[in-house]
């Protein structure tokens, strides 16, 4: 219950920013820094008319801070977790925005895991990662007969070292569609 | 408190050959209360024409250090060098505190060209007597096996058990990126002590969990393709190869059934993985758990009874046991830890050797069943692919990080030792259970 409540409070806080950001569209560094208007839009998150208000809000924002947060053609994931951090979920959320308004554009998830355990669990756990990502590109309005997953599980790490920096650059899901390189 | 010395022992093969055969290996040894037996092995005396870049004495006192059981006494300490029985004064063995001394000597043999006949005795020093003495009549390309059966030979004396010095291991490697080949992965058997290695697979893509089959003939282990992998049976000897039965999807980490006529194995079609029998015969598939969350990596109780596997059913991942049969009810092993994963059954199916996590990173451990305890038996924290040796007497592991190695523990973890790869970083181990 607690963890529903927060992310339907953590996608609030989001889209509110998100809509701080498009009403500001040439300062987005200060938005990012105005931690008082988010907070005060979640403590308002609760009304429904609120939140269409938002949603329609995203959907007019520029083009400029769609194109950020699809840079991001990764999510990363903490030590032996699939769980989805609020970061990934931006990006996801973006990705899903532009893979909702091109419908016959497919989506590819590679899930990955740090070298850390063994490499048969950190196979099941680079899928259970992409699963997990898969299913949220699905609650958001992206089908899952356009969605396939894949794990590597250890196999392909995306930065050779053996430090906390190379181990979390390595604990991720590769996002990858047409809409991207 | 553990400390770690780091001990280069520089060991001149003077005894066998003319040219003088070099040899320098790396002990790690980590300091602890408890001693072994303090054995001096006598460098064998005698010449042959093969350059064999080893010697008897250096294999055996390795054979012998690597259990924890024995402290070889440093050559330098020698009172003598004996090699044969009339040259043993035991007196001058006792001031050193060798309670045992084994000696030998290589002859060329009389009747079989390119033979010799190696003599070996070993002596209580204190009871001043011969505990045996035996001899063989064996081509020098066999000269190492013999080592190890000498080394044997000792180890049952002392401990009324068998040793694994004369057994084989199987490991994976990876080639760099930049090696050019686009076989990146090779597969390869080898003695317990990484001598006279063999390459019997290599592919473009990942191996994954290479394991013997009970009788030593074949291996299984699967490869990774993109979305999905397949498991492989392969002949030893003729390198043939036929992938199992199994539904699409990923198909990995293969154990065999101790009657070597089953395969226990994780399968996932997209969803999540959990634990299947395989049978080879009439390939019939029974699925043992059931569960949303990830099931992998089962392990066989020796009585071919009870599998172990790795879930996160309990958030972090953690060891079950259940009955090798459909649908059967999981129960956690109580092993201490964050997160234990990769558990496998000593021979006498009392222990499990695990990976742990303590809460300073990935080590091996040994949990008892009896005694419902967990003990940590590495020093490294980034350690993967543990396996107890087919006689219990060691453990073998993988150590990841930039530099990988394989390493051979005692199971009370007091001595650590590395086994020589001959290319790529390596991945993961299992040792023959013949």
């Amino acid at each position: 219950m607690y963890a529903l409540v927060r992310f339907i409070a953590v996608i609030f806080v989001s889209l509110a920013f998100l809509s701080a950001c498009a009403k500001d569209p040439d300062s987005s560094m200060t938005a990012v820094d105005d931690a008082p208007e988010s907070s005060e839009a979640s403590d308002t998150s609760g009304s429904q008319d609120e939140s269409d208000l938002i949603e329609i809000e995203l959907a007019n924002q520029s083009g400029e801070e769609v194109e950020n947060l699809l840079a991001h053609t990764a999510v990363y994931f903490g030590f032996d977790e699939a769980i989805v951090t609020e970061r990934a979920r931006q990006i996801v959320e973006a990705h899903a925005e532009a893979l909702v308004a091109n419908p016959t554009v497919m989506l590819n998830l590679a899930g990955h895991a740090d070298e850390r355990g063994t490499h048969e669990y950190n196979l099941a756990l680079g899928e259970q990662r992409a699963n997990a990502i898969s299913a949220l590109f699905q609650a958001l309005g992206v089908g899952a007969s356009r969605i396939t997953t894949v794990s590597f599980g250890e196999e392909l790490p995306a930065v050779e070292g053996s430090d906390e920096e190379s181990w979390a650059l390595n604990r991720r899901v590769e996002i990858a569609h047409d809409l991207v390189q | 408190m553990r400390k770690t010395l780091y001990c280069l022992l520089v060991l001149f093969g003077l005894s066998l050959n003319s040219n003088v055969a070099l040899s320098v290996i790396t002990i790690e040894i980590e300091e602890g209360v408890e001693r072994g037996v303090p054995i001096a092995i006598v460098p064998f005396g005698g010449e042959i024409k093969e350059d064999l870049q080893f010697s008897l004495e250096e294999v055996i006192r390795n054979d012998l250090y690597r259990t924890g059981k024995f402290d070889p006494i440093p050559l330098a300490q020698f009172p003598s060098h004996p090699t044969s029985s009339d040259s043993v004064v035991f007196s001058d063995w006792q001031l050193i505190g060798a309670d045992l001394v084994l000696i030998g000597r290589v002859e060329p043999d009389e009747e079989k060209p390119d033979h010799y006949r190696i003599i070996t005795r070993l002596y209580d020093s204190f009871e001043q007597k011969q505990v045996f003495g035996v001899q063989f009549i064996i081509s020098a390309d066999r000269f190492r096996q013999i080592a190890h059966r000498i080394a044997n030979s000792v180890f049952e004396k002392v401990t009324d058990q068998e040793s694994s010095f004369d057994t084989k291991i199987l490991y994976t490697t990876t080639l760099p990126i930049s090696s050019g080949s686009s076989a990146k992965h090779l597969l390869y058997i080898a003695d317990y002590d990484g001598y006279n290695p063999e390459k019997i697979l290599s592919t473009p893509r990942p191996i994954l969990s290479p394991v013997w089959s009970p009788d030593g003939t074949k291996i299984a282990y699967a490869e990774l393709f993109v979305g999905y992998s397949l498991i492989y049976i392969q002949d030893v000897v003729t390198s043939e190869r036929t992938s199992i039965a199994a539904p699409n999807g990923y198909n990995s980490a293969p154990s065999w059934s101790p009657d070597g006529e089953r395969l226990a194995f994780s399968h996932s079609n997209d969803a999540n993985f959990d634990i299947y029998i395989y049978s080879i015969d009439d390939q019939r598939l029974t699925q043992v758990t059931d569960h949303r969350q990830i099931d992998t990596e089962p392990s066989w109780r020796p009585d071919g009874k009870k599998l172990v596997f790795t879930s996160n059913r309990g958030i972090t991942p953690q060891i079950y046991e259940a009955s090798a049969r459909r649908k059967a009810r999981a129960k956690r092993v109580d092993i201490d830890g964050r997160s234990n994963s990769g558990a496998s059954y000593s021979s006498t199916g009392e222990q499990l050797v695990v990976i742990t996590d303590q809460g300073i990173g990935k080590q091996v451990g040994i949990y008892d069943f009896s005694a419902d305890t967990t003990r940590v038996i590495s020093s490294t924290t980034l350690d993967d692919s543990a396996k107890f040796s087919p006689h219990g007497d060691m453990v073998i592991h993988v150590v990841e990080g930039s530099k990988r190695y394989i390493k051979i523990l005692s199971p009370d973890g007091r001595v650590a030792t590395r086994v020589p790869v001959v290319e790529g970083q390596v991945k993961q181990v299992d040792w023959a259970s013949f």
